[in-house]
């Protein structure tokens, strides 16, 4: 047992491997057997192979393999490499925007985009590796870094007219209603009511600018999510791995990441209040070393915004605290050191902790989502549910090579990012308890996440893979070099290039791109709406004051922008039997015809015409712009 | 000896030892004057958002007053705060004030606007722009008056690290680093281009049918022999250019009629009363509106009604 105790702390990266390998194989068999989702299974097949790499690597891995980025191993390029790599970069970036400007199609980008883009990314990374040590050619590469963040967030914005995504059409609303009232509207508990940062900032922005809603997000909010992330990543990276290489490997692999991308280009809370969530993350990591009053209330003050901003960055950050807490006191149990302050203190994580619920209690209301979350946990039911039939029969009929392009880029960052924590873990990787701590705080938010998808919890799993993801990206930086250590001849290059590779992947899947069909056509879902959709909508209700029956998407800009009587049309399109709506405006977007679509939370594709059945069922096609049809026959049928 | 001499060489050449022994007042006057354009600035950039905010309302935008928005939201308060709480310049370091300072300003912009919230003001432009320029202010007077402690601190620092360290002179950028700064600050345009121009819009065209009461559709689905059925037709052109449309009715027995044709400009709307004459019985009568564009050879858009006629 005392021989267990000393070896324990040596060996515990490789002991973590050993059993979490085992428990991706058996998960990894349990899902192959129960579950139809092929990318769950995809995922966990992938997070084994990563720690069974580990474990290969792990013997001849020292951290020089990490450090020999910036060692003299690595010499400096000379100018003329450098002044290629930036004509190049100025060459593709203008180039790709050129590509978007001339795109034919008005919805669509060019696939060639996507491969564009992905040589930046490739050459920003080979700038990182050539690059020289002085603080200006870091600082230029974080502006290159978030030029390519800004441009992979904006493509989708400046494309479509309207938000992306259903919640935003909601923000907009109580923005609007600030706009027009000078108030924040009071609709009750559990609303934004009380966790207002994000909408009053707008407003202000609106205010203050002549910026509508999209307008304000696209010129500030989404640039400064950018910003504040690659700078904090590349700051908080530097606290704990020697040298500037793998921080800013680390802020340009988090621009790539699918789910960063998307968080980056929906108009909600969550995305936004992520940035506090660094900076808070920042600030404890660095008052480790120097701890002050001033950074400890520049954190509190911070961490209060959190509160005020969104109810499951809250949760994060309280978690996050607790877990950089109970970490550090692991780790000073397993290395007998006498580190002298911890990653946050329990008295910070115990006042976070008890702010936020005394403000979800007292204030919000929001209490109420963690009482439901318990009963919901106690219905043994709940676990291992799946879709509905119809979302489950299309998912297991998208091929599985489809499935596997789509979900290549999110698991090879997974990938590289379970090496790095396992490194981070290590004693050997020398970034103490800083890189333990961090990388304890950050599996913590993927299992959350992971786990959430595959027992379908309540919580919204993919805001918490979101939100690991941007913390991982510092170790999946140390796991590319990890995975590269054994290269010897042009490593840099083959480094650049494998990012180069994995950001196609991630920047081109169905959860970065929601517009272009690149590698998984089947399920692309576009979730913005065209200008005409959205014109035939305003149309439609300026000439009627019936229900409007609608599909999920345009039901959340008719719900949070005018004052008609809807429903949806899921049931309808489900049984194939609109005599149900007869007497309401049935709008039919033709997209939900053509291609799959969001209903019931689950991805639907109908394989029927509904305007011929609508014809059939002698409905009255009263409307029509193309992509957009509505249906209404009066329910009197009285015989004159 | 001989190092020492050159040490003092040095010092004498890169002017340290004589700055650092300036007399507090020079150094204040420094400070005092940035202090003072940072002041200005944010007085200026007020009355600027203010007076256009004013003069052009919600909803309408100029490149000046986004400018000035952005700069006075993203910066000003933060700045202001950040002072307060880290005056001595060294404190933090270039990166990490930069990043807090637009952090720290959303925040208080963010606080500033849910407190007035419960005032009677509420958030409109003039409050949430006095309260923060009170805050600016006010963190610029503390800062003003803390002034002198913190030059004496930075001078004290400047003898100690001069006196325990051998003098460098501040490296000079590297050409490299300069190249890649200037490469990615061009970079910016393009991104410019990219708001700028946003590239192709849809162009489509709607076609609708009212009722006489300019309802959506048709009021009822069962008339008597003899009865017309009064139906506005509406084209609404967003083609961005003119286009002339053809429309024509095809009945329940097949036979095609021309409605009209119509020129029309962008972004208007066309719409014409039209009655169909009922003068057969029968169920499930259906009557087509086909609608062509000029040059088409398939129907560009198509509505549909269902009737029933009895005697």
């Amino acid at each position: 047992m005392k021989s267990f105790l000393h070896t324990l702390p040596r060996e515990l990266d490789r002991n973590l491997a050993i059993v979490a390998l085992a428990l991706s194989v058996l998960g990894f068999l349990t899902l192959a057997i129960t579950s139809s989702n092929t990318s769950n299974i995809i995922i966990i097949g992938f997070l084994g192979a990563s720690f069974f790499v580990y474990l290969v690597l792990r013997p001849t891995i020292q951290p020089r393999n990490i450090q020999l980025l910036h060692s003299s191993e690595a010499s400096e390029a000379s100018e003329d490499v450098i002044l290629a790599i930036n004509i190049s970069f100025l060459v593709l970036l203008f180039f790709s925007v050129f590509l978007i400007i001339t795109r034919s199609d008005t919805y669509t980008r060019p696939v060639s985009f996507f491969v564009i883009a992905a040589i930046l990314v490739g050459i920003i990374a080979a700038e990182i590796l050539f690059s020289g040590k002085d603080t200006l050619s870091d600082y230029s590469i974080l502006i290159k870094i978030i030029l390519l963040g800004i441009l992979l967030r904006w493509v989708s914005l400046v494309m479509f007219p309207s938000s992306v995504w259903f919640d935003p059409w909601y923000h907009k609303r109580i923005i609007e209603t600030i706009l027009s009232t000078s108030h924040i509207p009071q609709v009750g508990l559990q609303s934004y009511e009380k966790l207002p940062v994000y909408h009053v900032l707008i407003s202000a922005l609106s205010q203050f600018t002549g910026l509508n809603f999209k307008g304000s997000f696209l010129i500030f909010i989404c640039p400064v999510i950018v910003i504040a992330q690659a700078l904090l990543i590349f700051m908080i990276g530097n606290v704990f791995i020697p040298g500037k290489k793998i921080p800013l490997l680390a802020s340009l692999l988090l621009m790539i990441g699918d789910y960063n991308i998307s968080n980056g280009i929906i108009e909600f809370p969550n995305g936004f209040a992520i940035i506090f969530i660094l900076a808070v993350i920042y600030i404890n990591l660095k008052m480790q070393k120097f701890a002050s009053v001033r950074w400890i209330v520049l954190a509190i003050i911070i961490m209060l915004t959190i509160i005020l901003t969104h109810t499951l960055a809250s949760m994060a950050m309280a978690i996050l605290l607790l877990f950089f807490w109970l970490s550090s006191i692991i780790y000073r149990w397993l290395f007998w050191e006498s580190e002298k302050r911890l990653i946050a203190s329990l008295s910070l994580a115990m006042l976070f902790t008890i702010t936020m619920f005394t403000w979800w209690m007292y204030a919000s209301g929001h209490y109420i989502f963690i009482v439901k979350a318990i009963t919901w946990a106690f219905q043994a039911d709940n676990y291992f549910t799946e879709a509905p039939i119809k979302a489950l029969e299309y998912i297991s009929s998208v091929p599985i090579l489809e499935t596997l392009m789509d979900k290549l880029g999110f698991t090879v960052y997974f990938f590289f990012s379970s090496i790095g924590c396992l490194f981070l873990i290590s004693p050997r990787s020398g970034s103490r308890i800083s890189g333990f701590v961090y990388s304890f705080g950050s599996i913590v938010l993927a299992v959350i996440g992971f786990l959430g998808t595959v027992f379908n919890l309540l919580f919204i799993p993919t805001r918490w893979i979101f939100m690991s993801q941007m913390t991982l990206s510092i170790p999946a930086a140390i796991g590319i070099c990890m995975i590269t250590s054994r290269i010897m001849v042009n490593r840099r290059i083959w480094i650049a290039c494998l990012v180069s590779g994995m950001a196609f992947f991630t920047i081109s899947n169905t959860m970065a791109n929601f517009d272009t069909p690149v590698l998984s056509p089947k399920m692309t879902i576009r979730v913005s709406l065209y200008s005409s959709e959205l014109q035939s909508i305003d149309t439609i209700t300026a000439y009627t004051k019936k229900t409007i029956s609608v599909d999920q998407l345009a039901f959340a800009y008719i719900f949070n922008t005018k004052e008609e009587k809807i429903q949806l049309i899921n049931k309808s399109l489900d049984s194939m039997d609109f005599t149900p709506l007869m007497g309401s405006v049935i709008i039919l977007r033709k997209s939900i015809i053509d291609d799959p679509f969001y209903a019931s939370s689950s991805i639907w594709r109908i394989y029927y015409d509904p305007r011929i059945l609508l014809l059939n069922e002698g409905i009255n096609c009263v409307y029509d712009s193309g992509s957009t049809m509505a249906y209404f026959r009066t329910k009197d049928d009285s015989i004159p | 000896m001989k190092q020492i001499l050159r040490k003092v060489g040095d010092s004498i050449r890169n002017n340290r030892i004589f700055q650092s022994g300036r007399p507090i007042i020079q150094k204040m006057q420094k400070l005092e004057l940035g202090l003072m354009v940072r002041f200005g600035l944010a007085i200026f950039l007020s009355a600027g958002i203010l007076s256009m905010g004013k003069a052009m309302g919600i909803g309408q935008s100029s490149i000046i007053r986004i400018f000035f928005g952005i700069i006075f939201i993203g910066i000003f308060p933060g700045d202001a705060f950040l002072l307060v709480m880290f005056p001595r310049r060294k404190s933090l370091d270039p990166l990490e004030r930069f990043i807090f300072t637009i952090i720290i300003s959303v925040i208080i912009i963010a606080l500033v606007g849910f407190l007035l919230n419960y005032t009677l003001w509420g958030i409109t432009l003039e409050s949430l722009l006095f309260a923060t320029d009170i805050i600016i202010v006010i963190c610029y007077a503390i800062f003003f008056f803390q002034r002198r402690e913190i030059r004496k601190m930075e001078i004290k620092t400047e003898h100690e690290t001069l006196g325990t360290r051998s003098i460098e002179s501040k490296p000079k950028p590297s050409r490299k680093a300069v190249l890649s700064i200037a490469a990615s600050l061009i970079g910016l345009i393009a991104l410019i281009l990219l708001i700028g121009l946003s590239g192709p819009s849809e162009k489509y065209t709607e076609f609708l049918i009212l009722d006489d009461k300019n309802q959506l559709g048709i009021e009822r689905n069962n008339f008597t022999l003899g009865e017309t059925l009064p139906i506005n037709l509406v084209v609404i052109n967003h083609e961005g250019r003119t286009e002339i449309y053809y429309l024509f009715l095809i009945d329940n027995n097949n036979s095609i009629t021309r409605i009209a044709s119509v020129p029309l400009d962008d972004q208007k709307q066309w719409i014409q009363l039209f009655q169909i004459d009922l003068l057969e019985t029968g169920e499930n009568q259906v009557f087509k509106f086909v609608l062509y564009r000029e040059g088409d050879v398939e129907p560009y858009r198509s509505l549909q009604i269902v009737i029933s006629v009895y005697k």
